[in-house]
């Protein structure tokens, strides 16, 4: 993989509700190591996100289309993981078009990636706080 | 306690799987199919959950070089995969796996109830 770069502004981040895939999925977090595991998963996901963002950006720069699609079936995955189902949708679907993109449309979907990226960031810090007691 | 080979390349899923996993089982794991084929050798477990879309050599190549080798081919191998399409748990057992579960895993017993099944199958033959 690439180096990757920071290429979410934490001062775009804001509070999201959590949606219901999120609910399900993080409640067998909670059932399988309470807050210790989920506080973990949600520092997990975080970082893999961030690392998979910067990948991608360089794939786009490179054009190095599987390389995209690829990048974006493990963001899909760990989307699905931590239940934030519009990032999920999102990744899916760049998996299946980036290698006939153009690279405005590249562009463009990885500016909508970043989005939702921040987004799921959002929801997991809110239903971390909200149903995990996580400060 | 038994052993399980957990090959997965994403660390968001490994680390659920894992956490699921641990306590109950003695668990490895293995971020690629040939890094699994090397170390499975070495380090023989009771059974493999191996995921379909890795990187390079994905899971069915990977099935097909365990299934090859004398020394790993009883081992019973449980496929792991976001593609929950109809057909595909028979395309899978047809493949050779010995059980299939999606992901995400949102219902433990689902994973666990296949593992026991795969151990105790295992075990008859």
């Amino acid at each position: 993989m690439s180096n990757p770069t920071t290429v979410v502004d934490e001062s775009t981040s804001h509070e999201e509700t959590p949606p219901p895939e999120m609910h399900e999925a993080l409640a067998l977090v909670q059932r399988i190591g309470g807050r210790d595991l989920l506080t973990k998963v949600i520092g997990l996901f975080r970082t893999t996100s961030e690392q998979r963002l910067g990948a991608m950006r360089a794939a786009v720069a490179g054009d190095e289309r599987q390389q995209l699609s690829r990048l974006a079936h493990a963001m899909k995955g760990s989307a699905a993981q931590v239940g934030a189902e519009s990032l999920r949708a999102v990744s899916a679907t760049l998996e299946k078009e980036a290698v006939g993109l153009g690279p405005a449309d590249l562009s463009a979907r990885i500016d909508v990636m970043t989005i939702e990226v921040t987004n799921a960031w959002g929801q997991l810090e809110a239903y971390g706080r909200i149903e995990g007691g996580i400060a | 306690m038994k052993r399980i080979a957990i090959v997965e390349d994403n660390p968001d899923n490994r680390l659920l799987a894992l956490a699921l996993l641990e306590g109950l089982y003695e668990c490895t794991e293995y971020e690629t199919g040939i890094e699994a084929l090397e170390g499975l050798e070495r380090d023989l477990p009771s059974l493999v959950l191996l995921d379909i879309s890795l990187p390079g050599m994905d899971g069915v190549e990977t099935l097909a070089h365990l299934r090859a080798n004398p020394a790993l081919r009883h081992l019973p191998v449980i496929a792991l995969t976001a593609h929950a399409m109809t057909g595909d748990r028979e395309k899978y057992i047809a493949a050779g796996f010995d059980d299939y579960v999606t992901k995400p895993i949102v219902d433990e017993s689902i994973l666990l109830g296949a593992i026991s099944r795969a151990l105790e199958g295992a075990f008859a033959r």
